[in-house]
């Protein structure tokens, strides 16, 4: 399939060229899940006859007029948005069959801009995990190497893109789940300021970090992605009306004497040192677009696990209280009385690293326990925060390793529980913070993509994506594709 | 035809301290088996672990951050929507009649 | 060992808004069960609450209705517990930073004097959706119509020591929010519920006991025999040396007794946390003030306009001003016939017993104030006696507007005209020599007895209509 690797961009010109036409982009598109899914396992459901039908929608409106950017490109959602055409799942088993009444705002908007959804992305249950590998639908493969991980919570997105299924997939980001899984698996995206995108109908994990983003080949599609996506929503109350900006337009805006602050903890002996070489070599690049790089401190970077892993699971811990068997989602068999409903539906329901996380979260917000951790969290988020803004201060842009590893083996049983939370160690802080942070392919290490990370001011996307557009413009890193055997 | 508008309150609140993994399971409605509460409770401890860094930071004064946002509370005008898709909101009910959400009886 | 009761009120107000405190959906009882519920009230993924402008302003209003200081800047918080009324396994309410903070109230008692209560603060929480038992066999329904409708918590510090207290209270609470058009505040519909706790201790001790908290008492009735039958209770334990359990009860009219909620072998931790899904709520003193300028006459106001300027008595002024509907009917009476005291005894007596025997409330009834204050002009002026007042008033219930179209076509004209009196006088003594010589023998006291049948053969001539006082004038002139 030539174009399965186009980006948005790209497509978007062969689109209106009369080159291509919607609808066989996107039966190439379902054609090539067909062929690959089985062995990835980045999808979870696809629709095929709703896609097709889209599509042809899509081509009328182009032949009407309608030139919209985004018009008739094939994508794919996190099964983490509510979509009425098919189950929501969350990968989760409580909600296996759920069949949402509404459409997400994140998934009414990019319909409205006229792309075509294939069908939903495998996650890790309920965007807990950094591997996928918490998914009630089976792991996720790294289309790089499909005995390891493709990263998480948004695996299956991140997977999809990689291999070409969809030029792009959402994701969310709590903790660094767009950004780990797009280092991992070599493709770009972009968690935008909390607040800049619409939570409703984006499934609730922690509510105060969960922020919707795009996942696609470039900085640029990312950019006319998260235009169409962005915007105040008097459904969420924590959605900002600040204007969008034309994302697209600003790519091009003039980066020498851009600060970028590059911080010494990032460097710490939690990152591995292949990846720490490809970074330093991304960075040199940075410095050759006539950007300054600056040493900077972040000292708080190693309490950030700590305190994330307080407040998301807490916060979880009463998102998922809601899944009770009652209204929706799955119920127990033969329930005897109210209690035992509430137990087995949700002990049967949930999955170990869920049931870990309420766990720990109803222990720190318990009385005896909440001044100790849970206050006390909040207050060190704030200096995490603070520490930040006084940084992007002095400097316009935070750069640094998106992922301390590569991708790693599936299965790994040498790597605990806390080991996987360190995974989010240098994304952690943007969620913390409610800033920009996206990531962008920085080479390879060991055959495995390396991801850089790149953190702005609140509401600082411009700053963020024009320079990874023109990192990618002077970088080939980015076009770098995995070799997949088709089957047929 | 009953109807009970009671909910299990505590007056103020009863504390329960939570020293044990069943406690908060309770709390949150999950089972552990018996044959799993020695592996939970090594795998909370160790998330316990890596929460102690935090407890010699000190952060006297700091006021704790609820969420980024900074703006404040957005209200909206007091105005009824009907809805548009009721039969999509009971579509999912595991077990219902009469348009009621039915669960085993409770008995006050 | 002399015991003190001492309790404070948890009262939930819920607010008369149109929609739902966090969604739009409708607040108005609906037939269906679950037919005024969207997604948010039924808590399904990816849903998130929207706070009600009005909700605010209300609470606001609350506020500025007991003097209490407001909370500018004020949050929600999580209060965490599984129930399957409560759809999203928390209740959004607001723990650490209520939007109202103190306050006092001042509660009229029926004797007259004022019993001041401190409002500790009052909160905005939303409600739950209800539980039936008995709809379908073994099983109970939900139904999520009422989740999320607005509620006021309103909380009291600790300072009631009798039932008449804290039924004047509530009372005065109903009288309060009704006038300020926040809620419809009536216990027996539930937009009003009061939750009572209660502890004892002896008669000049300093510390509180274990309280009790009564919930869901829905008369004033049931509220007194409850803190009765409670505080007997708490007696008996304390006094043959035993503890009170802090605890919830319910009480049990039929039985005649309290009991503890049996859900409460499962403790609960409400594990409270700020909202993260709602941002802080500021309140402007801009805000502040143009809802202060707004606000409608206070009741404790108009109960003291009543009795200084209009010259009421405390006890009529404090039943006029127990809701807006009345007192206002009763302005437009007073105010229109410029009787008050009239006005008054009309509204409270024939009125009001009309109203009961009907069942009907005040905003119902078939007899305008307008006709009412016409009414009392007309005995006031001496068209109409009292008696033919009457005839009138029932006229009005029954549907007629006009008192003067009423009057003429009853022809119920009081006869005031002294020179058919008298002819009616002189007819009737000359007609009946026996009682007026009587009359003439009798002493003072057999006199006024005496004069009756005067009267009333009178009465008979005039078809009821002789002007009662001029008549008996004439009469004793004549007769003596």
């Amino acid at each position: 399939m030539t174009m399965c690797f186009e980006t948005v961009a790209a497509l978007r010109s062969k689109l209106a060229a009369g080159e291509v036409t919607s609808v066989e982009l996107t039966s190439d598109a379902l054609a090539r899940i067909a062929d690959l899914n089985p062995e990835l396992n980045a999808v979870i459901a696809s629709s095929e006859e709703q896609a097709i039908e889209a599509a042809m929608r899509a081509d009328e409106a182009r032949r009407d007029g309608n030139n919209n950017p985004l018009l008739g490109i094939p994508m794919l959602h996190k099964d983490i948005f509510c979509t009425q055409n098919l189950p929501t799942t969350c990968a989760s088993k409580m909600l296996a069959d759920f069949m949402a009444p509404y459409d997400a705002t994140v998934v009414r908007r990019l319909d409205q801009a006229g792309m075509v959804m294939l069908g939903k992305c495998n996650m890790d249950e309920f965007a807990m995990g950094s591997s996928n590998e918490t998914s009630y639908f089976g792991a996720c493969k790294n289309p790089w190497n499909t005995s390891r991980v493709p990263g998480g919570s948004s695996g299956g997105s991140a997977s999809a893109v990689a291999a070409g299924l969809a030029p792009l997939a959402t994701g969310t980001d709590t903790g660094g789940s767009i950004r780990q899984p797009a280092a991992l698996c070599g493709i770009t995206g972009l968690k935008p300021t909390y607040g800049r995108v619409s939570r409703y109908g984006m499934v609730a994990f922690a509510s105060s970090m969960d922020q919707a983003g795009p996942m696609a080949r470039t900085a640029e599609d990312c950019a006319l992605v998260l235009e169409a996506m962005a915007g105040g929503d008097p459904l969420d109350s924590t959605c900002s009306e600040k204007p969008v900006p034309n994302y697209a337009q600003h790519l091009s805006d003039a980066v020498t004497g851009m600060r970028v602050g590059i911080p010494k903890e990032f460097f710490s002996s939690d990152l591995n040192p292949e990846v720490a070489t490809a970074i330093e070599t991304a960075l040199k690049e940075l410095e050759g677009m006539g950007v300054k790089l600056v040493d900077v401190s972040l000292p708080s970077t190693s309490l950030g696990v700590s305190t994330y892993y307080i407040i998301a699971p807490a916060e979880a811990s009463a998102n998922l209280s809601r899944y009770d068997g009652v209204r929706y989602g799955y119920r127990c068999e033969n329930p005897t009385d109210l209690q035992d409903l509430y137990l087995r539906s949700r002990s049967e329901g949930f999955g170990d690293e869920v049931k870990r996380r309420i766990l720990i979260g109803a222990f720190t917000l318990s009385a005896a326990s909440y001044d100790q951790y849970f206050m006390k969290a909040q207050q060190v988020r704030r200096m995490i925060a603070q520490e930040y803004d006084d940084v992007l201060s002095k400097v316009d842009v935070i750069a640094g390793p998106s992922a301390p590893n590569t991708a790693f083996l599936l299965n790994d049983t040498s790597k605990s529980i806390t080991d996987m939370y360190m995974e989010d160690v240098f994304t952690i802080g943007a969620n913390l913070a409610g800033l920009p942070a996206m990531s962008v392919p920085a080479g390879l290490a060991n055959d495995l993509p390396v991801g850089m990370q790149l953190i702005g001011r609140r509401f600082g996307e411009v700053d963020i994506l024009k320079l990874a557009h023109q990192f990618q413009q002077r970088t080939t890193w980015h076009n770098l594709t995995p070799t997949l055997e088709e089957r047929r | 035809m009953v109807v009970s508008q009671f909910s299990p309150d505590l007056a103020g609140s009863t504390v329960t301290q939570t020293t044990t993994v069943r406690d908060v399971a309770d709390l949150a409605r999950l089972i552990i088996a018996d044959t799993d509460v020695a592996k939970v409770t090594e795998e909370f401890n160790q998330t316990l672990t890596l929460f102690e860094a935090l407890t010699t930071v000190n952060t006297d004064g700091i006021e704790p951050m609820v969420n980024p946002c900074t703006e404040s509370q957005p209200l909206r005008t007091d105005n009824v929507e009907t809805l548009v898709n009721r039969e999509g909101l009971m579509q999912n009910a595991p077990a219902s009649e009469q348009n009621y959400f039915l669960v085993p009886r409770v008995i006050d | 060992m002399r015991w003190e009761k001492v309790m404070g009120l948890e009262v939930h107000l819920q607010l008369a808004t149109q929609s739902k405190i966090f969604s739009s959906s409708s607040t108005t009882f609906g037939a269906d069960p679950n037919n005024h519920t969207n997604p948010l009230d039924m808590a399904l993924p990816g849903t998130l609450p929207v706070l009600n402008h009005e909700a605010v302003t209300k609470a606001i209003i609350f506020g500025l209705g007991v003097g209490a200081k407001l909370g500018k800047i004020s949050r929600f918080d999580r209060k965490n517990y599984f129930y399957p009324d409560l759809p999203k396994g928390y209740q959004i309410s607001q723990f650490f930073e209520p939007i109202v903070k103190e306050g006092v109230f001042d509660v009229p008692m029926p004797d007259g004097s004022i019993f001041p209560v401190r409002i500790l603060r009052a909160h905005l929480e939303e409600d739950a959706g209800k539980s039936v038992h008995d709809a379908i066999p073994n099983q109970t329904g939900i139904d999520l119509n009422r989740a999320g409708t607005p509620l006021l918590e309103v909380v009291t510090e600790p300072d009631f020591r009798t039932a008449d207290q804290v039924v004047a209270y509530l009372k005065a609470l109903h009288a309060l929010v009704t006038y300020l058009g926040i809620s419809d505040g009536n216990m027996a519909e539930g937009s009003m519920r009061c939750d009572v706790n209660l502890s004892l201790r002896l008669e000049g001790a300093e510390e509180y006991g274990t309280r009790t908290e009564l919930k869901n008492i829905n008369s004033f009735r049931f509220i007194e025999r409850a803190i009765y039958v409670e505080a007997e209770r708490q007696q008996d334990l304390l006094e043959s040396g035993r503890h009170v359990t802090q605890e919830t009860r319910l009480f049990d009219p039929d039985a005649d007794e309290t009991r503890s909620m049996r859900s409460k072998e499962v403790a609960n931790d409400y594990r409270y946390f700020p909202d993260p899904d709602l941002l802080p709520v500021v309140v402007d003193d801009e805000t502040i003030e143009r809802i202060r300028a707004e606000l409608p006459e206070l009741p404790a106001v108009k109960r003291a306009r009543f009795t200084d300027q209009l010259g009421l008595s405390q006890y009529d002024a404090s039943l006029l001003t127990q809701d807006r509907a009345t007192a206002e009917f009763f302005e437009t009476v007073a105010a229109r016939c410029d009787n008050p005291k009239s006005a008054a005894n009309w509204v409270l007596g024939d009125v009001s017993a009309n109203l009961n025997k009907s069942g009907i409330a005040l905003t119902e009834s078939p007899l305008g104030a307008e006709a009412l204050a016409d009414l009392i002009i007309r005995i006031d002026d001496g068209t109409l006696s009292s008696k033919m007042a009457k005839t009138v008033f029932d006229a009005l219930w029954e549907g007629a507007s006009d008192v003067d179209a009423i009057i003429e076509q009853k022809g119920l004209k009081q006869v005031s005209d002294t020179g058919a009196l008298q002819t009616i006088v002189t007819d009737l003594i000359a007609n009946n020599p026996a009682q007026v010589e009587q009359y003439r023998a009798a002493d003072d006291s057999k006199q006024k007895k005496l004069i009756g049948f005067f009267v009333g053969q009178a009465m008979k001539a005039s078809k009821g209509q002789a002007n009662p006082q001029l008549l008996n004038q004439l009469l004793k002139d004549k007769l003596s």
